[in-house]
């Protein structure tokens, strides 16, 4: 098990050593000067010379990096050029609405793909079978953002129950907060939603024929003990899983949920800094990104060794 | 003495996804004693498989009994409820397949599979059923259970794993012990270990055993009776040495020359191969079934169905020209 | 044992088709997705009006027999610009699933085919490509490049590479121990025809399903990017950029924000169940 988490952790260093690169090149590659690019400030020339000498702008390409990097990785990612404030400040102040939103969503989708998922392979080829695959394949193929229209439409518009935008720190307001996440969560948990209801629903037809669960029936186990304590336990490995590796179209799908509900999170951050080209911001936001997903999988795999014994002890028969 | 299953004129039809009917069984009786084991041998696809989860109540979506009775100690299991049948597998019938890395869960250690059985049917404590669970092991000859009780499958050999499940379905001491093919995937070697286990505890538990095997050699060594099937129908029954000595039916010389036997085959001889498959069947069949392979059928064969009638003491033969050698 | 030296018969053209179209949905499926694919074609002559053409006695108007779908804020109607909303869509959707297909076969081949130091680099850099959600990606290109189709097109299909790289391996990875190729390479066929003749033919499968997987994608990405403004421009129809001009007008013209949203769901969702039949027929042992 060590030997894997050494492997992966060494893989991951890698990979993310390899996104800053990549980050790294895209930031040099914006228009206008990459001292102000990379640093948010530098506009009179005597600042601007000393940023160029900070960053190493007249060096050769790979000196950049390392002085580049070397200044990213104490996390001073630059100054905000709408702003003013500090890149890394601004990010993190925005990171737990984001937090919010997605923690919720996520919940959303497992409680309603998990349960439809392991209805229909329950009582596969039924009527509900059907009708889960077709919400499933329903949720899939909806844009976001139409999604999130639509239920403003029908709910803030015509029928006027919830509000159709802005966002209310939680410690401020609880209920408020709570009644304006209702429809973002809805529109982000629903693609996560119907993804997870296929997987679930494909991973426990598999488990359910398999010559584990014939043993189980075999054994006399109720129903309950045969689908939830066997087939579920089996599926739900290759299902986080796929969760995880989904988890990078959380950070996706909240850019355009925060944009269509106005809510200040790390998404609209994104939009807000493309649209004012303030070229720190997206630096940071990308790079932030990388590690976040990098990190996430990781864990993914960790959690991943950790729930499948095979990978946990290493395979020695006797 | 009375038998512990009684399985009386029991048929199996399956629907297929084309929409068409399959009879996998049709009208097989047999029944089994305490301390007896019945062997049930013949070719894939000749319904062994389906005779069994018949009994156990695990036909596959699709498939029903559409005759006869299953009788558990004078109970019919074709009436029980499936929370009754819940209840009977695993404590009254005991079940062992084919696969057994296949067959354990590959999450939960051994020791839970095998305490779950213990703790469902008899309400144990998990430590009670954990100790129950280490006996067990001890029982079916697995070395050093302290150690491999909190082990997983994968950590086990193909051998060991068959123990294992042999340990949870003996776990409540049932009356009967269902085996289908519970050493064909494992190394010849391993093989008479797992048969010995199966008949040492057949003795201490005063169980019967079902046997379902395609294997004569299987049979040979642990079958007191044999009931050989053909695409869904009993054409032998008789106790082992007899069939051995004497098969009257041409499918189960057939299965017999198919074996080398270490004196009786002539040396250098050709193991004879029965031309054809198996056919599977659409509806219950009319006439011999066995006819189109058998060197033996005349047009009688071809048109009318031969049934399953005593030809000499506890020896039935379903054939028109039965104990002729071809 | 015979030793098998055949190609295992796995695409077999006619009777993909037949089997395919003989479940209700997915021939459902195929014929509106074709019917999208030609109304995209030809739209110039499909739709009623020009989607520049502006009616200034109709702004804002309702669904009426004139304008099926009503008109938007500069009197133009909804429904033509629909219409030719489909070819940026159609556009995107293909260019960018193009580029992801000729990029990352080739990869994944050689990365399968060859592992070693080859196969380390190539994973740890999708790793690496894998580690950047799409929007990031997107915004990054057209912070650079500037915002249109052809760059919406370009992100969405430099994402799709890693995902696609990985299949591609991964099946070859597979191929490579089957008999056939064994007995290939033994006869001492160059890799060069090893891997076109033997290898790429088997893994066509595959790729298709994934096509259709991606295809579906990249027509929501396109719509998506151009809703935030990162693809294309106004005064361009695209489904997203309609929906964008939209969203002002949900309370007094709420029609304007339903016929593009709808069109977007039925595209993806016609492709959709064209891939999940396809992956039925295909690849039986992908569990569904």
């Amino acid at each position: 098990m060590s030997r894997y988490f050494l492997r992966r952790a060494g893989e991951s260093l890698i990979a993310l050593w390899l996104a800053t690169i990549v980050v790294f090149i895209g930031v040099r590659s914006l228009p206008g000067d990459p001292a102000i690019a990379m640093s948010g400030e530098g506009r009179e020339p005597a600042a601007n010379a000393l940023i160029r000498q900070r960053y190493g702008l007249d060096e050769p390409l790979p000196i950049q990096y390392l002085r580049w990097i070397s200044i990213t990785i104490t996390g001073d990612l630059g100054t905000s050029i709408r702003t003013g404030q500090p890149v890394t400040a601004e990010i993190l102040s925005r990171i737990p609405t984001t937090l919010e939103l997605a923690g919720l969503a996520g919940l959303f989708a497992i409680c309603f793909g998990l349960p439809l998922g392991i209805a229909a392979a329950v009582r596969r080829g039924t009527r509900l079978d059907y009708l889960a695959g077709s919400v499933g394949l329903i949720g899939l193929s909806i844009p976001t953002f139409w999604l999130g229209i639509v239920l403003i439409l029908i709910f803030a518009v015509w029928l006027e129950v919830l509000p159709a935008s802005g966002y209310v720190p939680f410690l401020e307001d609880p209920i408020q907060n709570l009644e304006r996440m209702i429809l973002p969560v809805i529109v982000l948990g629903s693609a996560l939603g119907a993804v997870l209801l296929r997987q679930v629903r494909s991973g426990m037809i598999g488990s359910l024929g398999s010559d584990y669960v014939r043993t189980a029936r075999a054994k006399g186990l109720t129903e309950r003990q045969v689908v939830v304590g066997h087939a579920l336990r089996n599926s739900l490995i290759t299902v986080v899983t796929i969760l995880g590796l989904e988890l990078g179209a959380l950070i996706s799908g909240s850019v355009v949920t925060e944009s269509i509900f106005l809510i200040p999170g790390f998404g609209r951050l994104i939009i807000e800094a493309v649209s004012r080209r303030d070229y720190p911001v997206i630096q940071g936001v990308a790079l932030f990104s990388a590690v976040a997903y990098i990190a996430i999988n990781f864990g993914v795999d960790l959690l991943y060794s950790y729930l499948n014994p095979k990978v946990r002890m290493g395979s020695t028969a006797q | 003495m009375s038998p512990v299953l009684d399985v009386r004129d029991v048929s199996v039809r399956i629907r297929v996804p084309s929409g068409h009917h399959v009879q996998a069984v049709d009208r097989v009786s047999f029944s089994v004693e305490p301390g007896e084991t019945l062997a049930i041998v013949g070719e894939s696809g000749c319904g062994k498989t389906m005779l069994a989860m018949a009994v156990l109540g695990l036909l596959p979506s699709g498939g029903e009994i559409t005759n006869g009775e299953v009788l558990l100690d004078g109970e019919d299991l074709r009436t029980a409820t499936p929370s009754r049948l819940r209840d009977i597998r695993g404590r009254t019938i005991g079940a062992v397949f084919q696969e057994p890395m296949a067959a354990l869960d590959p999450v939960l250690t051994i020791g839970r599979q095998i305490a779950e059985v213990i703790q469902r049917h008899e309400g144990l404590s998990k430590d009670a059923a954990r100790g129950r669970a280490l006996e067990l092991m001890s029982l079916v000859g697995i070395p050093d259970p302290a150690s491999r009780i909190d082990q997983y499958p994968h950590q086990f050999s193909g051998g060991m794993a068959q123990r294992v499940v042999i340990a949870m379905a003996i776990a409540c001491r049932p009356r009967v012990l269902l085996a289908d093919e519970p050493t064909t995937a494992l190394d010849v070697t391993i093989q008479a270990a797992v048969l010995r286990v199966i008949d040492s505890l057949k003795h201490q538990l005063d169980m019967a055993v079902v046997l379902i095997t395609h294997d004569l050699g299987v049979v040979a060594d642990v079958a007191d009776r044999v009931m050989v099937m053909y695409a869904g129908r009993v054409v032998e029954e008789a106790d082992v040495l007899d069939t051995f000595a004497a098969p009257q039916h041409q499918y189960t010389r057939g299965l017999m020359g198919a074996i080398r036997h270490p004196t009786r085959t002539p040396p250098r001889s050709r193991l004879t191969e029965i031309p054809g498959m198996v056919p599977t069947l659409l509806a219950p069949a009319q006439a011999c079934a066995f006819a189109p392979r058998c060197p033996l059928a005349d047009d009688r064969c071809r048109a009318e169905l031969p049934l399953l009638g005593p030809i000499r003491d506890h020896h039935a033969v379903a054939c028109f020209h039965p104990g002729v050698p071809a | 044992m015979t030793l098998v030296t055949a190609d295992p018969a796995t695409f077999q053209g006619k009777g993909v088709a037949r089997r395919l179209m003989s479940r209700p949905p997915t021939a459902i499926g195929c014929i509106v997705a074709l019917t999208i694919i030609v109304v995209a074609i030809a739209a110039p002559i499909v739709a009623p009006y020009a989607p520049a053409a502006n009616d200034f006695d109709a702004i804002l108007s309702p669904p009426t027999f004139a304008h099926p779908m009503g008109t938007d804020e500069l009197g133009r109607d909804t429904l033509s610009r629909a219409i030719w909303g489909a070819r940026a869509s159609m556009l995107a959707g293909i260019l960018a699933t193009l580029l992801a297909v000729v990029v990352a076969v080739p990869i994944g081949l050689i990365s399968g085919f060859y592992r070693g130091r080859i196969d380390g680099l190539t994973m740890r850099a999708t790793d690496a490509m894998l580690a950047f959600p799409f929007l990031i990606v997107a915004v990054l290109l057209t912070a650079i490049l500037g915002p249109s189709l052809q760059n919406a097109a370009l992100a969405i299909g430099l994402v799709q590479i890693p995902k696609l790289i990985r299949i591609t391996r991964g099946e070859v990875l597979g191929l490579r121990e089957e008999s056939f190729v064994q007995a290939a390479i033994a006869d001492g066929a160059p890799d060069r025809s090893v891997i076109f003749r033997h290898i790429l033919p088997n893994t066509l499968n595959v790729l298709l399903v994934q096509a259709t997987v991606v295809l579906p994608f990249a027509i929501l990405a396109e719509a998506t990017l151009s809703f935030l403004g990162l693809g294309v421009q106004p005064p361009t129809p695209s489904w997203g950029v309609m929906l964008t001009a939209a969203q002002p007008y949900l309370g007094t013209a709420p029609w304007l924000a339903i016929a593009p949203g709808m069109a977007i769901l039925l595209t993806t969702l016609s492709f959709n169940l064209v891939g999940d039949g396809l992956r039925d027929v295909l690849d039986p042992r992908l569990d569904r």
